[in-house]
């Protein structure tokens, strides 16, 4: 772990003077050279130096060990939001590699620093990782090492259940909420004597005492939570009653931690292809010397590979397509309903703003609504886009369908909620017995049910009373494509029934000793 | 730029991250443990060599509520009709790797370990020592100290008292009995000493001549034709156990290894456990062959003799008179154990079980032959079993 050395040094203070003539915005940054096993420790904890030590840390650097023995793959570089920036950099890149990994890594904190989505989060992130660890390393020292990382162990389980977007909605207090309803009843009681005026003193204080009780009692038999709550970990660690304060603790640090890397998971395709497409300018135009082209291309190849789902390269060839679309005038409303093909493809108005445009969308977009938004029907079609799934009875990968809506709506699967399925706590006191009883919001793609169970025993862990989960699972298998020319409707003229599969709401139950299994019935498309 | 100066607070905790190393090893061997699959897991030839083996296991990872794999799909580029197949699934059994991320974690485990773990899980008694079959061993016994040394030699009783010593005698630090509490413990923070790295005291070894219950294996293995590579593979990973574990038992071990077909020879561990040769079947040439090294070289009153035989059960017919002659009349009234392991095989008889149960006498008090017949990999744990479970 070193400093970079004087060449170096000279190359990026070059470098970030090319980024800033091009109104890239971005922090001082530091850059550390780190050899392989270092970066690779890093990167096994997510990139913070001073995380806290857990097993699956570990796990993640076999994983990432392995990658880098077969070949696989290499981490050229990690970057820290924080401020000043952060960078680790590959010491066992070649120089142009250096150099190219320098330019990349000032595009990325231009965007950490430009960008809407990573408004909220903390600057001094390093900092408060590292007090996270010296926090669980005292739980540790005081309640011994077994039981920490087994109630982590639980909390792990479900971290990615944050309620991401709350990070940008404006805070409501609960507390406020519940005043104004006693305030409510004051009044009302104030009111009283106007309602019913023949009443005496001592039978209005009976009436006032008794509607307070009545309040009070409505209070406690209210449902918690009031509405769907999405930020499981923050209900668990309010409305668990078992919990000791270093537990409540625990789940606040996990908790903390994934709202910090949230934006990270739902920009990636929109940072990496901003990043991407500000190195190949930046090497291209001007570091890059005409003999090193070609080795650079090759790099650049290597990272960029051609896959939908890569995206370094998705959203550097996006970045590209908003630039020249916007340079030729290929927008608005005029441009969308034109239908003569050729027309479009000539469609040049040399407005020129394809450069303002690309910093607009880095400044406001995330991953979501770059594609929904940018992905047009002639970039699919040029780069032949498709959708696959798995068929079940054959055991093949089939492609299914070029249609944009359904491209659309599988990459989107992949970023949204943390890539993993929507749940939302329903009632923390299920039955009155306090039980916790959750539910899953199905949205066409049915859940592991194996890990479903697992997952049950680790939150019954925390919360200590029996556990449930709504879900819906599919029976039958799916015939994702009918051959084409298969007729639709059979010989006595009844239509071929093209889905065998069957959806059943299922709910998943965990008392603590065994897992129990209850249909609900059909699931009916909403 | 000052940035560089704050260099410090970026650098690795490299304590932590070893720690959670440790800490995945050790799950990964109550992992391990639970499922008992240390027995069958593995390649044998891998385990050679050094005093610990590398077992891989799948798994060990965290929960969570996720989408199947294959419930999304995904988005590909490229030529193609909606219908056309682009990939097969090359998983053909569910269980392996259910995830692309899945992967093999593996852990290192030294054999006495792995022998503590069989003994625990089949129950198998320790050896009952015969008086008297011992040779004469160094042993290295730690009982000295040395200013020099590795860390983990570091004597921490024996450092602290040097501190102590050197701290009193320099008059730096005298100790208070005012300031002691009424246990007797030191007051946390008031004696200041100071520690420089000459206090440091390591652990050092003197080598002691020392009786070792001393005991010899023999193995043999059938390598005739009709032994294929799988029943082979079996009876290596059987013999492999039966060495583990009685290497825990004995001090003074060693192990001698003969192959047959017809002929009998010795060869060395690593032959043993690769060789592939064919032929015929005599299984007497193997066990004159032993006795013959037992007369020479091991003592039947220092030694206690082991031998595993392991065969398919095809034996040339007239081969059995010789055979049991041998083991009745010379090996019997001398051998701890004399074991036969019995390896199903689609070509092989089994006969020879049968004559061999038939045909060993076992003396009086003895009770020294046992047989087992194993057809797969999981029959190893039984037959470990009927052959080491009695203390024999």
């Amino acid at each position: 772990m070193r400093p970079l050395d004087d060449q170096l040094k000279t190359e990026a203070k070059r470098i970030a003077q090319i980024a800033r003539s091009y109104d890239l915005d971005f922090f001082d940054t530091g850059f550390v050279l780190v050899s392989q096993d270092e970066l690779l420790e890093l990167a096994s904890h997510h990139g913070m130096p001073a995380a806290y030590s857990h097993w699956s840390h570990a796990v993640q650097y076999e994983r990432l060990k392995k990658t880098h023995d077969w070949a696989v793959g290499k981490i050229m570089e990690l970057v820290i939001n924080h401020v000043p920036a952060y960078a680790y950099i590959n010491s066992t890149n070649s120089e142009l590699d250096q150099k190219a990994v320098i330019a990349h890594v000032y595009a990325h904190n231009d965007f950490f620093k430009n960008n809407v989505w990573f408004g909220p989060t903390t600057e001094s992130v390093v900092d408060q990782f590292a007090a996270h660890a010296k926090r669980i390393e005292r739980y540790e020292k005081k309640y011994g090492q077994k039981r920490v990382e087994k109630f982590l162990d639980a909390v792990h389980c479900i971290k990615e259940h944050i309620d991401i977007y709350s990070m940008y909605a404006r805070k409501k207090s609960h507390k406020c909420a519940k005043c104004a309803e006693e305030c409510g009843l004051e009044k009302k009681l104030q009111l009283e004597k106007f309602n019913n005026p023949l009443l005496t003193k001592s039978e209005r204080e009976k009436y006032k005492s008794r509607a307070k009780k009545r309040f009070k009692n409505k209070e406690k038999c209210k449902k918690i939570p009031k509405k769907p709550q999405k930020d499981i970990l923050l209900f668990l660690r309010d409305h668990a009653a078992q919990l000791n304060d270093w537990q409540r603790d625990i789940i606040d640090i996990v908790r903390e931690q994934s709202y910090y890397f949230a934006p990270q998971t739902f920009t990636k395709i929109i940072n990496e292809g901003w990043a991407t497409y500000w190195e190949f300018k930046i090497m291209t135009e001007h570091i890059a010397e005409p003999s090193q082209l070609v080795k650079y291309s090759k790099m650049h190849c290597g990272v960029a590979r051609k896959n939908p789902a890569n995206p370094y390269w998705l959203g550097f060839l996006l970045f590209l397509d908003i630039e020249q679309r916007w340079n030729k005038g290929q927008f608005g409303e005029q441009w969308q309903e034109c239908t003569n093909r050729v027309k479009k493809e000539r469609w040049d108005t040399k407005a020129m703003l394809g450069i303002e445009k690309i910093f607009q969308v880095r400044a406001e977009y995330d991953d979501i609504r770059f594609i929904k938004e940018f992905l047009t029907q002639e970039f699919c079609d040029e780069h032949k886009f498709f959708t696959w799934e798995y068929d079940a009875k054959n055991k093949v990968y089939v492609i299914v369908d070029r249609d944009l809506k359904e491209i659309k709506k599988n990459l989107v699967y992949r970023i949204k909620n943390y890539g993993t399925p929507y749940i939302q706590v329903i009632d923390g006191n299920y039955k009155n017995r306090g039980e916790l009883y959750c539910a899953h919001f199905y949205d066409g793609v049915p859940m592991k049910l194996k890990e479903v169970k697992d997952t049950l025993e680790h939150v019954y862990k925390i919360w200590q009373r029996p556990v449930h989960l709504e879900t819906v699972v599919e029976h039958g298998n799916k015939i994702t494509v009918q051959p084409k020319d298969s007729p639709l409707f059979d010989q006595s003229g009844n239509e071929v029934i093209r889905n065998e599969v069957k959806k059943i709401r299922r709910l998943f139950s965990f008392n603590g000793k065994k897992h129990h299994e209850q249909e609900l019935g059909p699931y009916y498309e909403r | 730029m000052t940035l560089y100066d704050k260099i410090d607070l970026f650098s690795l905790d490299n304590n932590s991250s070893s720690e959670e190393r440790n800490r995945l090893k050790e799950k990964i061997k109550e992992q391990l443990k639970k499922d008992k699959s240390y027995i069958t897991h593995g390649q044998i030839k891998a385990r050679l060599g050094g005093k610990t083996i590398v077992i891989p296991i799948r798994g060990l990872r965290q929960p969570k509520w996720r989408y199947g794999k294959h419930s999304i799909g995904g988005v590909g580029s490229g030529d193609g009709q909606p219908g056309d197949v682009i990939g097969q699934d090359k998983a053909d059994g569910q269980q392996a790797g259910d995830q692309p991320g899945e992967h093999a974690l593996e852990v290192e485990v030294s054999r006495e370990e792995l022998a503590r773990w069989l003994q625990k899980d089949l129950e198998l008694p320790n050896v009952q020592l015969k008086p008297g079959k011992n040779i004469m061993g160094e042993k290295e016994v730690y009982n000295s100290r040395r200013r020099r040394g590795p860390n983990c030699l570091l004597d921490k009783k024996a450092t602290m008292r040097q501190i102590y010593k050197r701290n009193i005698a320099s008059g730096k630090f005298k100790a208070q009995p005012g300031e002691q509490s009424e246990q007797g413990s030191v007051v946390r923070g008031k004696p200041r000493l100071d520690f420089i790295e000459d206090d440091k005291r390591f652990k050092d070894y003197t080598i002691r001549n020392e009786h070792e219950n001393a005991a010899v294996v023999f193995q043999l293995l059938d390598v005739s034709g009709s032994m294929g590579y799988d029943q082979r593979e079996l009876a290596r990973r059987h013999a492999w156990w039966v060495e583990t574990f009685l290497m825990s038992q004995y001090k003074g071990i060693d192990f001698v290894y003969i192959l047959h077909d017809v002929h009998a020879k010795v060869v060395d561990e690593y032959k043993f456990y690769n060789i592939a040769e064919s032929g015929g079947t005599m299984v007497s040439s193997a066990f004159k062959k032993t006795y013959e090294i037992v007369k020479t070289k091991y003592k039947p009153e220092d030694y206690n003799i082991y031998i595993f035989d392991y065969s398919d059960g095809d034996n040339w017919g007239d081969d059995n008179k010789d055979l049991l002659a041998v083991i009745n009349n010379d090996l019997m009234p001398i051998v701890n154990l004399l074991a036969y392991v019995q390896i199903e095989s689609q070509w092989g008889t089994g006969e020879l079980k049968k004559t061999l149960d038939e045909g060993v006498i076992v003396r009086k008090g003895m009770n020294n032959y046992s047989s087992s017949h194993i057809k797969s990999i999981d029959d190893i744990a039984d037959s470990l079993k009927i052959h080491l479970g009695k203390g024999r």
